[in-house]
């Protein structure tokens, strides 16, 4: 019987080599753009969606990461390594999204320190994994100071 | 999107007494019109989701404008005040610290890339939901703009004495600039504002305030108002630092979109009570005649030995004032006076070359 | 004799407690008690600022004990007088959408400071209310409540509690009288006061402090360092940490009585003090406070 830790981070570093798997795919057709772009994009969610949540809720921040396309991967994953099903009628980050959202007080508390928990996992294996650091998206927080420059 | 439970607040929601940090970020709506909240919720049907999750309906632009409208709409928190004047009160009587008032030209834009689900976002304060400019922002505008300066060069020792290195701290603090109670534009301190997108100008589509090739003008908010801008630490080194962040608000700008013209901040130094004194002590002793010396001197140190000044202070006027009195060739005449002697020995003591 | 007070820290500008390097999702928490989770300010980071602010009167050595001198070994090393323990969460505030922030705490945390208090002879009230897990607990005077369809509701960060019959007031009065000098900080306190389930309180701790994403350009200022983009989290303006401090003389201590020492202290840390982290971008600014012994 593992505990719920262990189920979370058995399943991250499922998705994660799943995904690392399809990134070397990509670049084994000769679409190296595409699959550094996805890396990039797949390796920031997995630093920065833990502090989302924190600032702004799981709701918010689910909604607005699903809100793009290519994020959907990583939400996915999320929502899969979370419990989500994925031969239901609904595709598993929706599901994750509606839990959160109608949940009452204490359900609602429990789906986000389960998120938090998971998404640390997250963060640990793509440093590992993917071998993506935070500072790839710094650039967007350096531009404030750019504009100092005349 | 907010929580279920969390989608219809009382009526009288948000007033100024919301949070406007907690309002921004969490109570963003989809929607703008009840006709489309009532689509999408309650009760939630897969339907409504349709089965692909691009069909997730977008955070529309005029959802976001909107609810920057009612942010902006908040205006000034009344608890703020008193906590503003506390600050105030505590910091200005911490020793070794200087201040003044920074009044934003136009707009200002902090923090826009704060973790948001707005995107553009704007630097609150934690508690009590008003714009400040971080310590941190100030600090590093102001090295910045030191690096350009000769001998205040990044490795330089001025350099280092203010700023710090990475492994031994500055000596100067730069505290939080916080909004000073009813200084905003017409009375609030955030404003609704559209920039136009310019290609260059996000390189970066992580943090671009739109979906990357929309042509569509961005919403942002910005701040205006007053913020007191305080330094601490050894007297001379902190109105070095105060002057260098004159001159990079005035100049360089703080914020984004400085090249826009935001961000230009006008810089000037507040004094209390002791520091006025000194201050024209200093002018009136730098403008003292030889021929004055003999009827005046005495009268100056009395005044000296009231300050409650730092020591480098101080210390500078006592010996502009004996040598006053040693051009005037009145040394020796005054020489056995106490007021004489205990200049002289104040210099003695803390005059380290 | 020995002698206890209770020492109360009140942030006036962000406080991190550091933990120096952790496995967490932000860079750099804050310090947590390892048992409960909750937010704590070590007692040695206490002492040593305390120690500093002291460092002018004759009484510091006798106070905080002497600086072992490496040079010449000469001072003759004994105990310092005062004994500082971790200063542990008391009032968080936690962003409302009615009165700005409500000062929140818990029944966990109101009875261990209720048995601390005793130790210090503070006058505290004698029971701690309960609260349901979606409820909350207010004073008469509240301002955080908002009324929709007949029931009372607070919203905190984006969590509904409804609002149970208020209990609040006597701790209202005690609290107030101990953190402010000011009648107006007072009635604020009065109007904030806010009491949650533990569960509740854990959870707004795990995911409603302050958290600021710091960068650390490169000497060009126009690109990152590598590993120059983090997160750090903070306790709030407005904060409220509590601890005892404990005061045993000793023979070496001249005669100094334990009053005496406490009176030093409390002359001594009556401006604004400096503690935590990052003190060179103004956080960690705080009011100190010393209670009890009446």
């Amino acid at each position: 019987m593992q505990t719920r830790e262990q189920q979370f981070a058995a399943r991250t570093y499922e998705r994660m080599l799943a995904f690392e798997q399809s990134l070397q795919a990509l670049d084994n057709e000769n679409k190296k753009h595409e699959s550094l772009k996805a890396r990039r994009r797949y390796g920031s969610l997995c630093h920065k969606m833990a502090v989302m949540i924190r600032s702004t809720g799981l709701v918010q921040a689910l909604a607005f990461a699903m809100r793009k396309q290519e994020n959907l991967t990583f939400v996915h994953d999320v929502a899969i390594v979370l419990g989500m099903k994925q031969d239901a009628s609904e595709k598993p980050s929706m599901q994750l999204l509606k839990q959160a959202y109608t949940s009452d007080l204490v359900a609602y508390m429990d789906l986000t320190a389960d998120t938090l928990a998971a998404l640390l996992w997250f963060k640990r294996f793509a440093q590992a994994i993917l071998k993506v650091e935070n500072t790839d998206d710094a650039d967007a927080a350096a531009e404030e100071n750019r504009n100092a420059t005349p | 999107m907010r929580r279920h439970e969390l989608t219809h607040l009382p009526p009288d929601l948000p007033d100024s007494s919301t949070n406007a940090g907690l309002w921004l970020q969490r109570y963003l709506q989809f929607y703008t019109s009840d006709k489309a909240a009532e689509n999408f919720e309650p009760p939630l049907q897969p339907a409504d989701y349709a089965h692909h999750p691009d069909d997730i309906p977008k955070n529309n632009p005029q959802a976001i404008r909107t609810h920057f409208a009612s942010v902006c709409s908040l205006g000034e928190s009344p608890d703020h005040d008193l906590f503003f004047q506390r600050w105030k009160k505590s910091l200005t009587k911490l020793p070794d610290v200087i201040w003044g008032e920074a009044e934003v030209k136009g707009r200002m834009l902090v923090g826009l890339g704060t973790a948001s689900v707005t995107e553009a976002a704007v630097t609150l304060h934690h508690t009590y939901g008003m714009p400040f400019i971080p310590g941190s922002a100030l600090k590093g505008l102001a090295a910045h703009y030191a690096d350009r300066l000769p001998g205040w060069q990044r490795g330089s020792k001025a350099h280092e004495i203010v700023f710090g290195t990475t492994t031994s701290a500055g000596y100067v603090t730069f505290f939080d600039a916080l909004y000073q109670p009813h200084s905003g534009h017409g009375g609030q301190p955030l404003w609704p504002d559209i920039l136009t997108p310019h290609h260059q100008d996000y390189t970066n589509d992580s943090h671009a305030p739109t979906d990357s090739d929309s042509p569509v003008p961005v919403a942002l908010l910005s701040a205006t108002g007053c913020y007191l801008v305080a330094l601490a630490g050894p007297t001379a080194w902190a109105e070095a630092a105060f002057e260098l962040l004159q001159h990079a608000l005035r100049e360089d700008g703080i914020g984004a979109k400085t090249s826009s013209g935001y961000g230009r901040l006008h810089l000037e130094r507040t004094f209390s009570e002791d520091q006025k004194f000194a201050a024209d002590l200093l002018k009136r002793v730098e403008q003292l005649h030889p021929r004055d010396v003999n009827n005046r001197a005495s009268g100056y140190a009395d005044d000296w030995q009231k300050l409650d000044s730092p020591a480098p202070l101080k210390l500078q006027i006592a010996k502009l004032l004996l040598q006053k009195i040693d051009d005037a060739s009145r040394t020796r005449a005054f020489r056995e006076k106490p007021w004489f002697q205990a200049l002289t020995q104040f210099v003695a003591e803390h005059d380290k070359g | 004799m020995q002698a206890t007070r209770m020492l109360f820290l009140h942030a006036l500008s962000p406080l991190h407690p550091g933990t120096g390097q952790s496995v967490n999702d932000i860079d750099l928490p804050i310090a947590r008690e390892k048992a409960t989770s909750l937010p704590y300010l070590p007692g040695s980071s206490v002492k040593g600022v305390l120690r500093e602010a002291c460092a002018d009167d004759a009484r510091c050595d006798i106070l905080f004990g002497p600086k072992p001198s490496s040079e010449s070994g000469a001072t003759e090393l004994y105990a310092g007088m005062l004994q500082f323990a971790d200063l542990r969460l008391l009032l968080m505030p936690i962003r409302s959408l009615r009165g700005t922030f409500a000062w929140v705490t818990s029944p966990y945390v109101l009875q261990r400071f209720s048995r601390e208090a005793q130790a210090a002879n503070l006058p505290v009230p004698e029971a701690v209310p309960n609260v349901a897990a979606d409820q909350c607990t207010l004073t008469h005077a509240s301002a955080l409540t908002l009324k929709k369809d007949h029931q009372t509701s607070v919203y905190l960060e984006d969590l509904l509690l409804k609002v149970a019959a208020p209990s609040l007031d006597d701790w209202a009065d005690c609290l107030g009288e101990h953190c402010f000098k000011q009648a107006a900080w007072h009635r604020f306190l009065h109007q904030r006061l806010c009491l949650v389930h533990d569960e509740v309180f854990a959870f707004l701790l795990q995911t409603a402090t302050e958290i600021t994403a710091r960068i650390r350009l490169q000497s060009d200022a126009k690109t990152v360092e590598q590993g120059g983009l983090w997160y750090e989290e903070a306790l709030p303006a407005e904060t409220i940490l509590s601890g005892l401090v404990l005061a045993t003389p000793l023979a070496k201590h001249n005669g100094c009585s334990a009053a005496a020492g406490f009176a030093t202290l409390s002359e001594h840390s009556s401006t604004l003090l400096q503690f935590g982290g990052n003190a060179t971008i103004g956080r960690g600014l705080c009011n100190v406070t010393l209670a009890g012994g009446a």
